[in-house]
């Protein structure tokens, strides 16, 4: 398209349309979800719940949800929605050689989309854990079925499809991280951002009448804590932190180590062109195609360096969950690895392998 | 000279226009000459009709049907043509300024619960700058323009009650809300912590529609992406949906002390655009269908006003007709007595002062016909200038042969 500026995304390795110039922030809020690690226990989802989205007109509100794949979805079924919508795609090494949401806007439009509708977004999880086999009962020991959790935020993208089509400029990407907002005040409800985010993480309030979505917690950001959800994670899946383009990577920065250094991160359906901002360890017994389809290219060298970890991979990954503060840095020893903060202060050490003792075996019950 | 019979075709002829009259009204086909282009506000004395569509003050006004097109110029676009036209009157007493607009809309729309429903709506436009009016889009940087937005679901909050999730999901079921006088009850709106309705902490107009006391939202706009809602809100009026169209009034004092409300001068002119969304068909934000400028002029009431309204001009019509079959009946007896007393051999004038009052009649009538369908202000068809013109004529052939015979006698 004529006079539509080209944007550099680093995740396809090329240019792509986007309405409009490139401005990444200062610094862009991003965190790492380990899937090999999920328990689906939700308690990331209703942390979140009793945080934010607990009044009136948000009773289908989700900002953060975990989804079995390959049938879950919030809203039902998103993801092959739009994937579908978007057609049969290709990538050529590295690069995506098919088109993006922004590439493959219908007439009239800022992106491709659609707008699910309300029975689309009541009843997460109901029946998702059901496996296909169900009725004749799965038959020991070929276990055919596999399943994964998904655990889904907002991206904040650097080019978020959301603040793209909103004709109101309503949408804003912070300077200072990256996080993107929806004004209460200038938001006059067209739901434009429900209708082009991929995702669906903008959402309607139907007692505000106007649209709602992740805030990332800013206000524990601001006081370098982080995200209510990443907090909360039983399983300790997620680190928060920062992530820089390929070209500017610090490896002492603890999500751009596992993005662009041990690149056992990837993101989200980066073909969709967005570049979102939360990054997912693979899970290793998923059928490859399927991951490369949600993860791109970047999968079979993942799952390799996230089964194999060197010391420094090893040491970052017992990082996770260790503190409500930001990591901004973090360094492995041979025995621990530290995690700092913004003015380089100790946060946390922790033994990269727990200490081993046997029990005498008068005690075995007790722990 | 006019037979009886003649007069009975004439009769059944008028009779028969005044039902095609009544038939192209009631299918509200274009009958006659409309305003294409120019729009004007008509003075008239006494309070202009903001509440009711249905005023018959509001025959007083020219209509003007307006071509609408489909939003084309920025995205989000409307990509197939939606409303066609949309019929604009204006009315103004020198002190309020009032614009009815009357669209097609085959179901109402009022409902923004649901995440995939959509209001239906109107909006006039107003140039701020005198001269030549800025971009159509919205105004353009440093000529900003006034808009006059009617929204159905604010005016159903008005004319009914707030529609909540509960009214649109009866059957819901919800844990608690924390801070609500009964958490563990369907909360009222009013109890809810602002601070986690964003939306109402921040007063955004569309989270605290259940407060508004106008459907009309008084806004600023300086180009693509920058209405806004004026601190004061000065705009009234009422929309009515009925038999598949919205009569949407929108009213509000000439002059206001806001420099950033459009100002209208008795005598003066001022260029107007619309908008209409039809919200069955997800019409919202640029999915719209809209008009280009147009000029309104504002009549200054130098002019009296035609002192008679469509109820007196009907009653008036009425009493025509009968004074017209009373007369005729007087004089065909009349006539009948003149022509036995001429078989008698007497000479006998038939009785003149019947027939004289009726044609008196008869010509008032026609002169209300004559003068009515050239001020616009025909009673008996909407716009129908050319058939109303064509029933003054047959009146008028009636009367004169009438009166030629009387005169003749």
């Amino acid at each position: 398209v004529n006079g539509v500026p080209k944007v550099w995304n680093w995740q396809i390795n090329r240019e792509m349309d986007f309405p409009y110039e490139t401005a990444r922030p200062w610094r862009q809020f991003a965190a790492v979800f380990n899937i090999n690690r999920c328990i689906g226990c939700q308690t990331c989802t209703m942390a979140c719940k009793s945080t934010w989205t607990f009044n009136k007109g948000q009773e289908n509100m989700w900002w953060n949800n975990v989804e079995t794949k390959p049938y879950g979805g919030y809203p039902q079924f998103w993801d092959s929605k739009i994937l579908e919508k978007l057609g049969r795609q290709e990538w050529r090494g590295a690069t995506y050689a098919g088109k993006t949401i922004f590439e493959q806007a219908p007439e009239g439009e800022v992106a491709l989309g659609y707008l699910p509708e309300d029975r689309e977004w009541t009843a997460p999880n109901i029946y998702e854990d059901t496996t296909p086999s169900w009725e004749k009962m799965v038959t020991l020991p070929i276990h055919r079925t596999w399943f994964f959790y998904l655990q889904r935020i907002c991206n904040h993208c650097t080019y978020p499809a959301c603040l793209s089509s909103c004709p109101r400029k309503a949408i804003y990407k912070r300077r200072e991280d990256g996080i993107v907002l929806i004004d209460q005040q200038r938001c006059r409800g067209y739901r434009k951002c429900v209708e082009n985010c991929p995702y669906k993480r903008p959402m309607y309030n139907s007692t505000t009448r106007i649209s709602e979505k992740c805030i990332a917690c800013y206000p524990r950001i601001e006081k370098g804590e982080v995200t209510r959800c990443i907090a909360a994670c039983v399983g300790k899946i997620r680190l928060q932190g920062w992530v820089k383009i390929p070209e500017q990577a610090e490896p002492d920065s603890p999500i751009d180590y596992l993005v662009h250094v041990a690149k056992v991160a990837l993101p989200l359906y980066p073909q969709l062109g967005l570049e979102p901002n939360i990054y997912y360890i693979p899970p290793r017994w998923v059928p490859r195609q399927y991951l490369k389809q949600m993860f791109g290219p970047g999968v079979d060298r993942a799952i390799e360096n996230y089964t194999k970890p060197d010391q420094e991979l090893l040491g970052l990954l017992q990082l996770f969950g260790t503190t409500r503060r930001i990591i901004h840095r973090f360094k492995v020893t041979s025995t621990h690895v530290i995690g700092y903060d913004d003015s380089k202060r100790e946060l946390v050490r922790v033994p990269i392998e727990d200490p081993f003792y046997i029990r005498p075996v008068t005690f075995t019950n007790i722990t | 000279m006019v037979s009886l019979t003649e007069c009975m075709r004439i009769g059944v002829l008028i009779a028969a226009l005044i039902g095609a009259s009544l038939l192209m009204t009631a299918y509200n086909l274009p009958t006659g000459i409309l305003q294409q282009s120019s729009i004007e506000s008509r003075w008239m004395p006494g309070s202009v009709p903001v509440f009711d569509a249905k005023s018959s003050d509001w025959q007083r006004a020219l209509p003007s049907q307006i071509p609408l097109t489909r939003q084309n110029i920025t995205q989000p676009m409307l990509t197939k043509p939606s409303t066609q036209f949309v019929v604009v009157r204006s009315l103004n007493n020198g002190s309020w300024i009032a614009f009815m607009l009357e669209w097609e809309a085959s179901s109402k729309h009022s409902s923004t619960v649901r995440i995939q429903d959509f209001r239906d709506g109107a909006a006039l436009q107003f140039p701020l700058k005198k001269g030549a009016p800025p971009f159509l889009g919205m105004g353009q940087k440093n000529s900003p323009v006034n808009i006059w937005h009617w929204k159905a679901d604010w005016q159903e909050a008005i004319d009914s009650f707030f529609e909540d999730i509960q009214n649109v999901y009866p059957g819901m079921s919800v844990d608690y809300y924390p801070f609500a006088k009964v958490p563990y009850g369907v909360a009222k709106v009013t109890e809810l912590d602002k601070t986690f309705s964003a939306g109402m902490g921040v007063g955004n107009p569309f989270s605290l529609s259940q407060y508004a006391f106008t459907p009309i939202e008084d806004l600023n706009a300086a180009g693509f992406g920058t209405l806004t809602t004026q601190p004061h809100q000065d705009v009234i009026g009422k929309g009515v949906w009925s038999e598949g169209r919205w009569k949407v009034i929108f009213a509000r004092p000439m002059v206001t002390a806001d420099p950033n409300d459009a100002v209208f001068e008795p005598g003066g002119t001022t260029s107007i655009a619309f908008a209409i969304w039809q919200g069955g068909n997800r019409e919202v934000d640029g999915r719209k269908s809209f008009s280009n400028w147009h000029l309104v002029s504002i009549d200054k009431g130098e002019r009296a006003a035609f002192p008679v309204t469509l109820r007196q001009g009907t009653i008036l019509l009425g009493a025509a007709l009968v004074g017209f079959g009373v007369g005729f009946s007087l004089y065909d007896r009349a006539r009948a007595k003149a022509i036995a007393a001429e078989i008698g051999q007497r000479r006998e004038k038939p009785s003149g002062l019947a027939l004289a009052s009726f044609l008196a009649i008869c010509w008032v009538a026609f002169f209300y016909l004559v003068v009515t369908g050239f001020t616009g202000e025909s009673f008996i068809v909407r716009n129908a200038v050319l058939v109303q013109g064509a029933i003054a004529f047959l009146v008028m052939v009636v009367t004169a042969s009438l009166t030629r015979r009387l005169f003749k006698g």
